[in-house]
């Protein structure tokens, strides 16, 4: 395996200084390491050197909807994202939920190469919220993350069962916190705007009540709890309740949760459709301190490619979801690094480090230093770009950020050593 | 044709106008998004607007208690609009029964001050105002 040399960067964008790799592992890091005589040597001109990123949710749509993303396309995806590992979830055609499935669902990721994808199983059969799946073979068979995302696991009882089931495991429940019964054929965040529009709001109540009820579950049967895309401020008191309990909940929230607001809507553009919806203000405040002060522990994209044919259309037909792998990097910088909310240290705890951590992860978001996996990616801060796409590696285009300028992007991505993306 | 979007077909001739009445809120909006050089008329989307209703609503209100904004009269006047519970909100569970509903809302045409059927006569002749403005061209 050909030697790689980073030279003159600045791992958290801190000090700068040379990294060089030697069989996908970090030889020696250094202000005094030669790395001109590596055989590839990336001039990186003091930009910022951060561990691999990884993501906890996204739907790569393989198998079953293929025409909008594959488990190829959604790699190439993250690796132009920065990623170095993402968790792809269980709500695919067929579910994901048995072995030789979610085997399946790895060895194309490995196959491609270009990023590890890490299978979700569900947590009931079809994610029909009825019948546990076989959480315990499905583990043996390397799955760490169980969710029926996409759906709640509803059903109180069978949310019981399932917590004591994982904890027997100790696999991680993630759960998608939404009452269906109080978001049928709810569209919109229910407040001013969806009144205003015309549209079905889908309240906060039905994502804190699920969130409120699992904790105490947690709380009471033991286990690892998840929460996939916290979105209200209610939730995030909730999370700050059970952290100070001492309960093992950890929860994510979307780049665009934190960035955006149901001010998107006024032109029925489905494209701004995502469940859970898009809120106010007083809720992507909160998220963004609780992001700062630990009670949402990470960043995930839950990047959700759809067709035109599927966005194009009256908003309360529009399917929910947005892309979010390529852009993920740069709404964080700008959220945090350029506002000098926190620095690349920051970036790289909720980016990579934490994730890495909730899930067990061995070989991710590890320090940069000698004998570490040279899981690595590097970011260019002061990069402006545009956000098309059209431009993007997912087949799909359904990105809400068309048109908009960031200043960050990310410059290279390796994956053990080897080149996945380079800008 | 399958999808709303699908109105927009290159080959075909400009549209001078569209009367759409949608079950989804903001589908008026972005047909007008979509063809730029047709007049879209919103005649009712979804739980959104209904725009020729809320004019002549306005008009049947000024011909009853005359221009509220420069009146010292009507200053005094109380109006109270009303919409009938479509049967479907009654499905939903937002009351307990029928009885109850129209025993402590209900309001009926033949009731003394009510403007129910000058109402209706308004809206034929509002709807014929909004076609003639939106469709009948510049020269006419």
């Amino acid at each position: 395996m050909p030697t790689y040399g980073l030279k003159n960067v600045r791992p958290y964008g801190e000090d700068i200084t040379n990294v060089l790799i030697d069989g996908g592992v970090i030889a020696a890091v250094g202000e005094d390491v030669d790395v001109d005589g590596a055989d590839r040597v990336f001039e990186a001109e003091g930009k910022v050197l951060l561990p691999g990123l990884v993501d906890m949710h996204v739907h790569l749509r393989e198998p079953g909807r293929e025409d909008t993303e594959t488990i190829a396309t959604g790699s190439d995806a993250a690796a132009r994202g920065g990623f170095t590992a993402v968790f792809t979830m269980a709500n695919t055609t067929p579910v994901i939920d048995q072995p030789f499935l979610a085997e399946a669902v790895w060895d194309k990721g490995k196959a491609h190469g270009t990023c590890d994808v890490y299978p979700v199983g569900s947590i009931t059969q079809g994610l029909q919220g009825e019948q546990l799946t076989e959480i315990g073979l499905m583990s043996r068979a390397g799955v760490r993350m169980f969710s029926d995302d996409g759906k709640c696991v509803n059903d109180p009882q069978v949310m019981r069962r399932a917590v004591e089931y994982a904890k027997a495991n100790d696999v991680l429940l993630a759960q998608h916190a939404e009452d269906h019964r109080m978001t049928s054929g709810a569209c919109a965040h229910e407040g001013a705007t969806a009144s205003r529009l015309g549209l079905r709001g889908w309240p906060r109540v039905a994502e804190e009540s699920i969130v409120a009820r699992d904790v105490i579950l947690t709380r009471d049967y033991g286990g690892r709890l998840h929460i996939c895309h916290a979105s209200t401020q209610g939730t995030v008191e909730l999370l700050r309740w059970a952290k100070a309990q001492g309960i093992a909940v950890t929860a994510e929230v979307t780049p665009h949760h934190l960035l955006l607001t149901d001010a998107k809507l006024e032109t029925y553009d489905g494209v701004y459709r995502v469940n859970p919806p898009l809120r106010e203000d007083t809720d992507a405040a909160a998220l963004r301190e609780a992001l700062l002060d630990g009670t949402v522990d990470v960043v995930a994209t839950d990047h959700a490619p759809h067709g035109s044919e599927d966005k194009c259309v009256e908003f309360d037909r529009a399917r929910p979801g947005m892309l979010g792998l390529e852009t993920s990097l740069s709404v964080i910088a700008q959220v945090f690094v350029e506002s000098g909310l926190a620095d690349w240290r920051f970036v790289a705890k909720v980016m990579s480090e934490r994730p890495a951590e909730i899930l067990g992860l061995a070989d991710q978001g590890r320090p940069i230093a000698a004998g570490e996996p040279a899981n690595l990616t590097v970011v260019d801060p002061n990069c402006p770009w545009t956000a098309r796409g059209e431009q993007m590696a997912s087949k799909a285009s359904n990105t809400p950020y068309e048109g908009m300028d960031f200043h960050a992007r990310v410059a290279l991505t390796l994956l053990r050593g080897t080149v996945t993306h380079q800008n | 044709m399958k999808h709303l979007i699908d109105t927009k077909d290159p080959k075909r001739d400009e549209i001078d106008g569209i009367i759409i009445r949608h079950p989804s809120s903001g589908a008026p909006r972005q047909l007008a998004e979509w063809l730029p050089g047709t007049s879209i008329i919103n005649a009712g989307d979804g739980h959104h607007q209904h725009p020729t209703q809320a004019l002549f609503d306005s008009v049947t209100m000024r011909q009853r208690i005359g221009d509220i904004a420069h009146s010292r009269v009507s200053s005094d006047f109380d109006a109270v609009m009303t919409l009938r519970v479509q049967a479907e909100r009654m499905d939903g569970g937002f009351f307990p029964s029928h009885r109850e509903c129209s025993a402590i809302y209900g309001l009926s045409a033949d009731r003394p001050n009510t403007s129910v059927l000058a109402q209706v006569t308004n809206g034929v002749y509002t709807r014929m105002a909004v076609l003639f403005a939106l469709l009948a061209g510049e020269e006419s």
